[in-house]
């Protein structure tokens, strides 16, 4: 609909789409809350997925313009950014920073070549609050503490502590895997299967969790063994 | 010297944020410092209660960020102390009424005039966190040895290191050594291990400390008190005083594991 030097709104399906890649990000927050107030019962109730090209948002401006969109109704639920730092922030307050991929797309994991294939890779502990979610699959150099959340349609590796939710396979991949070096999610699924509950406390080893005949298995790392 | 903020914060409430930020306070003012504490709750005040100061609040923090009083006229003088002085929290307004931006420049008005200004954070990750967070130079996380505390001191710790604030400490508080003994409690190492911050203080819980809150007497004034102790330590430790960490056992012992832990820093 309104066309603007610095903001484009298109309707998807997710609800609206906002772009704001361009200029002083003062004057495109000015700009929006403008565009906004003018039509305010068009935006009212709105979902909105707010794309900022290569800009760095600090937590704070962040809320900011939640607190400000939320006067109006509207919902910040996405930020789509090209910036490290304002997905990280991003994430952190529980936003999104990607649209929905079709589900359609039957191959999760793209192959890279002959032998790999595509992972987020994470060189930080995940803190409480704290989400990860990917097509790819992905890797964790780090903790991951409860309260966090790891979310993939492939495997899960974790370099570190997993205590946070693991779930891996998420659209049904049964040849998805999660190791750790000390596995003790507060929740793990792979697809559809849920694990049991884990001991808290006793000694840990670096395990592999995995789906076999549609039962859920962990054991020991052993690079030895062959599945 | 121009003063250092710190602000004292935890995401759980009834951890003790606000018994540290009185007590850390009288520490520090003992020592000869001139400190000013700022309570960031506003419309739950408390911190003039603990501080024993609450009859005596004419202007409040919310009426210097509106520019009805100076700054000086809303700093309440302690008693006890020469050097201490308290700015209240507004009681009758909410958090909105100030800003990330005005807590720094109240902040940057009082960095001349004063060593220490420490501020008591509301519990919560909103408004009133981030307004806590905006002028700090050291953040102090108060925790208890409880799943639910620890957790939302590790969110509140990973807010702001996205905020890229620090460095970042660690209070343990309300330690009972006999439930620990019994496993009936997280450690202190627990807590360590998941939060991986630096350590500044392990209080030992103490019904003293209730008790001295409601007189408005912190329990640092008292020489005897244990917990009283622990918080001037934790005052040494903010200066950059080397203060070994010592056991909170009850019969006195020297817990080896805990030593071990605390050596790069710690109690």
């Amino acid at each position: 609909m309104e066309t603007d030097s610095l903001i484009q709104i298109k309707g998807i399906r997710e609800g609206l789409l906002i772009s704001a890649e361009e200029g002083a990000w003062e004057e495109r927050r000015t700009e929006l809350l403008r565009l906004v107030k003018e039509k305010e019962s068009f935006f009212k109730n709105a979902r909105v997925c707010l794309e900022v090209g290569d800009t760095s948002l600090r937590v704070k401006s962040i809320t900011q313009i939640i607190d400000q969109l939320s006067k109006y109704e509207m919902t910040l639920w996405a930020i789509l950014s090209t910036s490290e730092m304002t997905n990280n922030n991003a994430k952190t307050l529980g936003l999104e920073t990607s649209l929905p991929v079709k589900k359609e797309n039957p191959e999760p994991n793209e192959r890279i070549d002959d032998t790999g294939e595509k992972a987020v890779f994470v060189h930080k502990t995940l803190r409480a609050g704290y989400r990860v979610e990917a097509r790819e699959h992905v890797i964790i150099l780090g903790d991951v503490n409860p309260g966090a959340e790891i979310v993939s349609a492939g495997s899960i590796i974790v370099w570190g502590k997993l205590r946070g939710s693991a779930i891996a396979g998420m659209e049904g991949n049964p040849k998805a895997v999660v190791c750790a070096l000390e596995l003790r999610p507060t929740q793990l699924r792979i697809g559809e299967h849920v694990f049991p509950p884990f001991a808290k406390k006793g000694k840990t080893f670096p395990e592999e969790a995995y789906i076999e005949n549609d039962e859920c298995k962990i054991e020991i790392w052993n690079k030895e063994k062959e599945r | 010297m121009a003063a250092s903020v710190v602000t004292i914060t935890s995401g759980k409430g009834g951890v003790g944020k606000t018994t540290t930020t009185a007590n850390l306070a009288v520490a520090l003012a003992e020592d000869g410092y001139k400190v000013v504490c700022i309570d960031g709750d506003i419309g739950l005040r408390n911190l003039d209660v603990v501080l024993g100061l609450e009859n005596r609040i004419v202007y409040d923090l919310v009426d210097v960020v509106e520019n009805r009083c100076r700054i000086r006229q809303a700093m309440i003088r302690d008693k006890r102390l020469e050097e201490l002085y308290l700015i209240p929290a507004a009681q009758t307004r909410d958090k909105s009424a100030v800003s990330p931006s005005d807590m720094i420049r109240v902040c940057d008005e009082l960095r001349e005039e004063v060593d220490w200004i420490l501020i008591d954070s509301p519990a919560g990750i909103e408004r009133g966190f981030r307004n806590t967070i905006a002028p700090a130079d050291m953040i102090l996380v108060v925790t208890n040895p409880e799943v639910s505390a620890v957790r939302d001191a590790d969110r509140i710790i990973g807010l702001v290191e996205a905020e890229e604030k620090g460095p970042i400490k660690l209070i343990i508080n309300r330690v009972n050594p006999s439930l620990t003994k019994r496993g009936d409690m997280l450690t202190p190492e627990d807590v360590i291990e998941l939060l991986a911050i630096e350590l500044v203080g392990v209080i030992p819980d103490d019904e003293n400390v209730v008790i001295s809150t409601n007189r408005g007497q912190p329990v640092a004034l008292d020489p005897k008190s244990k917990s009283g102790n622990a918080f001037k330590n934790i005052a040494k430790r903010m200066r950059g005083e080397i203060v070994p960490f010592t056991s909170i056992d009850d019969k006195g012992d020297f817990l080896s594991k805990v030593a071990g832990i605390f050596k790069q820093g710690g109690d």
